[in-house]
C-alpha cells in the first residue's frame, strides 16, 4: 500500500471546516489509512495558498501517488473522494455503510 | 419570336419539333463533314460553312450579322434586314433572334433560327433545347460519347456555363435546375451575364469574392442573395470554377448553384441560438465554468471572471480541481488574488466540452449573503452590554476547540469566573452602575488575556474565559491568576472606588472533559468551589467536585421542597442581663430539619436559600413562628420576653417589609413591644437613607431594633449616630482574647461608652466564660449572650429551661 500524501486548504476554521477535516479522516481510516495529511488555513497562510495557486477552498491535493490530483468541494459524498484520490473502494475492505460510525451526523 | 406570315408555312405545325431536329441533325453533320469530320472541327468557323450543303441555306444578311456579333450586341434580324431565303428554299425564316453569343455557338444559334421553317413558331425554351443540344456535344469534345447535357440537364442543381473570352461573361448554357430554381425561362439566362439575378441587391459581397477568386484563376466558392423571376428571394450557393482550353486560357466559367435558402434560414437559426445562449452564458449573473477531467479550466465566463476576480485568460489552462460532486451545494472559499476571500455555492454537473466528457460548474457568489448572515450572527453571539461573546459564541468556540484538541492534541483551559459582591453593588448603586461595573471587568478580562482566547460574558455576573494553547494544568492556572490580578485594582464609578473579587473555576479541554456541556458545568462547579473559600482565588476542577455539586443541587432541590413542606424549625438562645443574669429575651435562629441529614445550622442552607431567591420566604416563616411563639409564652406563661429576630439587607431596604410584618403581628396577635428586629451593621449601613426611613417606621410601630455584628462593618460613627436603633450587639470576634487583650478590652470599653453615650443598649455576643461575663458586667455592658448562659434550644427545651411559670413573672424586656 503506497502512502498518500494529501494536502488540504481550509479557510479559517469553522464547524464546517472541521467536519471537512473529519469527513477526509474517516474516508481514509477506512479505505486507505496509510496517509500523511497537512492542513493549511488559507487565512493564515495566504501565501502559501498563493504559491500553490490555490483558486478556492476546500482543496485537497494528492501530492503522492504520483500525478498531482486535485479535488475540489466540501468532501461530503465518499465515493467522489475515492474516485477523485483513485482509490479503491474495496481495497482494505471498507464499505460505505463502515463509514458513519466516524461520519459526522450532520453531513448525512 | 414573331408568327411567321400564314403563306409561309410548309410543314405540319405537329411535326415541327422533329423535323427540326432532323434537320439540325443534318446540318450539324454536314458542317462537321466540310470541316473535316469532327464537330470540334467547327469551332470558331464561320457559319456560312453549313449553308451550301443543304435545302434549307438561308442566304443571309452576313454583313449585318457579322455587325452583330462583332459588336457583341443584342439584335433582332428581322427579315427586313434582308434577302433572308435562297432561292427554292421552302424555309422562309422571318425572323432571327441573336444573341451576344460565343463565336462556337453563333453559328448554331443561327441555323436553329435559319433553320425553323417558316411558319412553325418556336418557344424560346425550344430553341434553346436545340440549341444546346447542339452545344452540349460541342462541349463533349473529341471522340467522346458520354451525355454530357443529359447529365447536365438531370443535375440536381442549378449550373450555368459563361463565356469567359467575351465581355461580361454572358451565360452560353444554363440547366433545366436553373430554370425550375428561379423561374426564369433559359432565353432570359443566355447572353446575360448572372448577375442579373440579384435584382436591385446589388450591395452583397458574394460577387466581389467571385470575381477576385477568378482574377486569381481560382475556383470560389460564396453564397448570395437571389431573386426569382417572381421576385421571391433565395439564398443561392454559388461554386464557379475557370475552364481552360487547350491552349491554358480560361475559356468559360462553369458555376454550380444551388438553392440553400432552407439550409441558410436553419444555419441562422442555429447562429442565433448559439449568439442567444452565448449572451446568456455571457450575461448570466451565475459564474460558469467548464472542468476538464483534469480539473484544468476550459471556459470562464464573465460572472465566473468576476467573482474569482481574474481574467479569462488567466483562469483558461488554470487547475481548479476536480469537483467531488455533492448533494447540496459545497460552499466555497474563493481565493482572489488580491486576498479578498468571496464565498461561493458550487454545484457542479456532468457534461461535454469539445466532444470530451468535462464538468460543468456554477458558482453563485454568495459573500455578501454570508458577510450579512455573518453580522446578524456576529449579534446573536455577542453580548450586547460588553460586547463580549455571549454563551452561544461560546459554546461555539468550545466545539471547535474540541474538534481542534481532537486533531492536534491541543490543550484548551475554560475559566468561569463570578464576581464576588456584585449583587451588592448592583442593589446600593443601581443597575447603571453594575452594568458600568460589568463593561469595566469585561475590559480587564480581555486586556488580561491574547487576542486569540474567546471572553464570554454568559449573563449576569459571570464571564468565562476560553484559552488555547495552555501546555499544562499549571498554564491553566496562570492564565487564571492573571485574571485575578486585573481586580487587584478598585474599579472607578461614579466616584466611587469599587474592590470587586472574582471566583474562577477551571476546566480543561480534553482532560477534564471533551463535552461542550459538561466541560462548563465543570468549571461552573470549579468556581462554586473557589466561591465555597471565600472568593478571590481560582480552582481548578476536581473529581470530588462532582460528587459535592450533585449533593449541591440535592440539597437545593431538598431545600425548596424543605420550605414548602414547614421543615424550618426556630431555636431560641436566650440573652441574658449581665446585672443579675436573668433572662431577658431570645434571639430566634433558624434551623432546617433536613429528613436526610438531620438538624442543619444556618451556615450550611442560608447561601442556598439566598441563591434559589427563597430568602424573603424564610425570612418571614422565621417571623411569624417567632411571633407567635412570643406571644404564645405571654398568653401561657405570662413571660415577659423579648424575641429578637434577624432580617436580611434585603427586607430593610424597602417599605415593603412594613407591609409583610404587619399582617403577622397581627395574626399571632404578638406585642410590638416584645419584638427586636436585628439587622447586620453592613446591611443598616449600605443604604443609609432608604434604611433609616424603615427603620424609623419600625419603631414607631412599637419595634425595636438592634444593631448585629458590630465591628466587623465599617460604619462611619456618624451614620451611627443617626441611624434609628436601640441597641448595639458587639460583635463575637471582640471577645476572642478578652479578658487578658489589652486592645480588645479597650475596643469593648470604647464602644459600650460611645453606644451608652447614644442612648443605646449594649448587648455581648458569644459570651463563653466566666471572666468574660464578669468583664463585660464591669465594662457596663448591659445583655449577653452566649454558650456560658445557653445555646439556641428548641422551645420545648426553653419553657423547661428558662421560663418556669413561677420565675417568669420577675422578667422584664431588655431594653428597659
Amino acid at each position: 500500500m503506497t502512502t498518500y500524501r494529501l494536502k488540504l486548504y481550509l479557510s479559517g476554521r469553522t464547524p464546517e471546516t472541521d467536519r471537512t477535516i473529519d469527513k477526509l479522516r474517516a474516508i481514509m481510516a477506512d479505505y486507505h489509512d496509510d496517509y500523511e495529511l497537512e492542513i493549511i488555513d488559507v487565512l493564515s497562510d495566504p501565501q502559501r495558498a498563493e504559491d500553490d495557486r490555490i483558486l478556492a477552498t476546500p482543496t485537497l491535493v494528492r501530492e503522492l501517488p504520483q500525478p498531482l490530483r486535485r479535488l475540489i468541494g466540501d468532501l461530503s459524498d465518499t465515493q467522489g473522494v475515492l474516485l477523485g484520490l483513485e482509490i479503491e473502494p474495496t481495497a482494505t475492505g471498507g464499505g460505505v455503510d463502515d463509514i458513519a460510525p466516524h461520519g459526522d451526523p450532520g453531513v448525512r | 419570336m414573331r408568327a411567321d406570315s400564314p403563306g409561309h408555312n410548309a410543314q405540319s405545325p405537329s411535326t415541327a419539333a422533329p423535323a427540326t431536329r432532323a434537320v439540325l441533325e443534318q446540318v450539324l453533320e454536314a458542317a462537321t463533314d466540310r470541316a473535316g469530320g469532327t464537330e470540334a472541327a467547327l469551332i470558331g468557323r464561320d457559319a456560312r460553312l453549313v449553308y451550301p450543303a443543304n435545302g434549307f441555306a438561308v442566304d443571309l444578311d452576313y454583313a449585318a450579322l457579322d455587325h452583330a456579333l462583332a459588336g457583341h450586341e443584342q439584335r433582332t434580324l428581322s427579315a427586313a434586314d434582308g434577302p433572308a431565303v435562297a432561292p427554292g428554299s421552302s424555309a422562309q425564316p422571318t425572323c432571327w433572334h441573336v444573341r451576344r453569343l460565343p463565336a462556337d455557338l453563333s453559328v448554331f444559334l443561327v441555323v436553329v433560327d435559319a433553320a425553323a421553317p417558316s411558319g412553325v413558331e418556336h418557344s424560346s425554351d425550344q430553341r434553346l433545347d436545340m440549341l444546346t443540344a447542339i452545344a452540349a456535344r460541342y462541349w463533349v469534345g473529341d471522340g467522346t460519347d458520354l451525355p454530357l447535357l443529359a447529365a447536365a440537364e438531370a443535375a440536381p442543381g442549378g449550373i450555368t456555363i459563361a463565356d469567359a473570352r467575351l465581355p461580361d461573361l454572358p451565360l452560353v448554357y444554363v440547366n433545366a435546375m436553373l430554370c425550375r430554381m428561379t423561374g426564369y425561362a433559359r432565353a432570359d439566362f443566355i447572353g446575360r451575364n448572372c448577375r442579373f439575378l440579384q435584382a436591385g441587391d446589388r450591395e452583397q459581397p458574394g460577387p466581389a469574392e467571385i470575381r477576385d477568386a477568378l482574377a486569381r484563376d481560382q475556383p470560389s466558392t460564396t453564397e448570395l442573395w437571389n431573386y426569382r423571376a417572381d421576385g421571391t428571394a433565395f439564398r443561392n450557393r454559388l461554386d464557379i470554377a475557370p475552364v481552360h482550353d487547350a491552349t491554358g486560357g480560361v475559356s468559360h466559367y462553369i458555376g454550380l448553384q444551388q438553392d440553400i435558402t432552407r439550409e441558410h434560414e436553419l444555419e441562422q437559426r442555429v447562429v442565433a441560438e448559439r449568439d442567444r445562449m452565448a449572451a446568456i452564458i455571457e450575461a448570466s449573473p451565475a459564474g460558469l465554468l467548464v472542468l476538464d477531467d483534469e480539473g484544468c479550466v476550459r471556459f470562464a465566463n464573465p460572472a465566473a471572471e468576476q467573482l474569482l476576480a481574474r481574467s479569462r485568460e488567466t483562469l483558461v489552462g488554470a487547475d481548479f480541481g476536480v469537483p467531488v460532486p455533492s448533494a447540496e451545494p459545497a460552499e466555497l472559499g474563493i481565493l482572489r488574488p488580491d486576498g479578498r476571500i468571496g464565498v461561493a455555492e458550487f454545484t457542479v454537473i456532468r457534461s461535454n466540452w469539445d466532444g470530451e466528457p468535462a464538468w460543468l460548474g456554477m458558482l453563485y457568489d454568495v459573500t455578501a449573503r454570508k458577510e450579512a448572515e455573518e453580522e446578524v450572527s456576529e449579534m446573536a453571539h455577542t453580548d450586547h452590554l460588553t460586547g463580549l461573546a455571549n454563551r452561544v459564541r461560546l459554546r461555539e468556540r468550545l466545539k471547535i476547540a474540541k474538534a481542534q484538541a481532537r486533531h492536534t492534541g491541543e490543550l484548551f483551559a475554560l475559566l468561569m469566573l463570578d464576581l464576588d459582591r456584585f449583587k451588592q453593588v448592583n442593589d446600593s448603586l443601581g443597575h447603571p452602575a453594575g452594568d458600568r461595573l460589568l463593561q469595566d471587568v469585561a475590559a480587564r478580562l480581555e486586556g488580561a488575556v491574547r487576542a486569540r482566547d474567546t471572553v464570554a460574558r454568559l449573563g449576569g455576573d459571570e464571564f468565562a474565559i476560553l484559552a488555547d494553547g495552555v501546555d499544562s494544568a499549571d498554564g491553566a492556572s496562570m492564565v487564571a491568576n492573571k485574571v485575578l490580578a486585573t481586580f487587584a485594582e478598585p474599579f472607578e464609578i461614579d466616584q466611587y472606588s469599587i474592590l470587586v473579587g472574582a471566583s474562577v473555576g477551571i476546566a480543561l479541554l480534553p482532560q477534564d472533559s471533551t463535552d461542550v456541556d459538561s466541560l462548563l458545568s465543570l468549571a461552573d462547579m470549579a468556581m462554586f468551589s473557589a466561591k465555597g473559600v471565600g472568593g478571590s482565588t481560582a480552582r481548578r476542577y476536581t473529581s470530588d467536585m462532582a460528587a459535592r455539586n450533585s449533593e449541591r443541587m440535592d440539597v437545593e432541590q431538598r431545600l425548596r421542597r424543605g420550605l414548602d413542606r414547614d421543615e424550618l424549625v426556630v431555636h431560641y438562645q436566650p440573652q441574658v442581663r449581665l446585672a443579675d443574669e436573668t433572662v431577658a429575651g431570645f434571639e430566634a435562629l433558624v434551623r432546617w430539619q433536613d429528613p436526610q441529614r438531620g438538624l442543619v445550622g444556618p451556615d450550611q442552607f442560608i447561601r442556598a436559600v439566598e441563591e434559589l431567591g427563597l430568602i424573603d420566604k424564610l425570612g418571614a416563616q422565621v417571623f411569624a413562628i417567632a411571633c407567635r411563639q412570643v406571644a404564645a409564652w405571654e398568653s401561657r406563661l405570662a413571660a415577659n420576653v423579648t424575641m429578637a429576630v434577624n432580617l436580611s439587607a434585603r427586607q430593610v431596604r424597602g417599605p415593603e417589609l412594613l407591609d409583610s410584618l404587619q399582617p403577622t403581628i397581627a395574626a399571632t396577635g404578638v406585642q410590638a413591644a416584645r419584638l427586636v428586629l436585628e439587622l447586620t451593621e453592613s446591611a443598616a449601613t449600605e443604604r443609609p437613607k432608604a434604611t433609616r426611613s424603615v427603620l424609623s417606621e419600625l419603631r414607631q410601630r412599637g419595634m425595636r431594633i438592634a444593631l448585629d455584628d458590630f465591628g466587623t462593618g465599617f460604619s462611619a460613627l456618624n451614620e451611627l449616630r443617626t441611624l434609628p436603633i436601640d441597641q448595639i450587639k458587639i460583635d463575637r470576634s471582640f471577645l476572642a482574647g478578652v479578658p487578658g487583650d489589652s486592645a480588645g478590652e479597650a475596643l469593648i470599653h470604647a464602644i459600650i461608652d460611645m453606644s451608652h453615650g447614644l442612648g443605646k443598649t449594649v448587648l455581648a455576643e458569644g459570651v463563653e466564660t466566666r471572666e468574660q461575663a464578669i468583664f463585660l458586667r464591669a465594662a457596663g455592658c448591659d445583655y449577653a449572650q452566649g454558650f456560658l448562659y445557653e445555646r439556641a434550644l428548641p422551645a420545648a427545651d426553653i419553657e423547661q429551661r428558662w421560663l418556669p411559670a413561677s420565675q417568669t413573672g420577675a422578667t422584664g424586656g431588655n431594653t428597659e
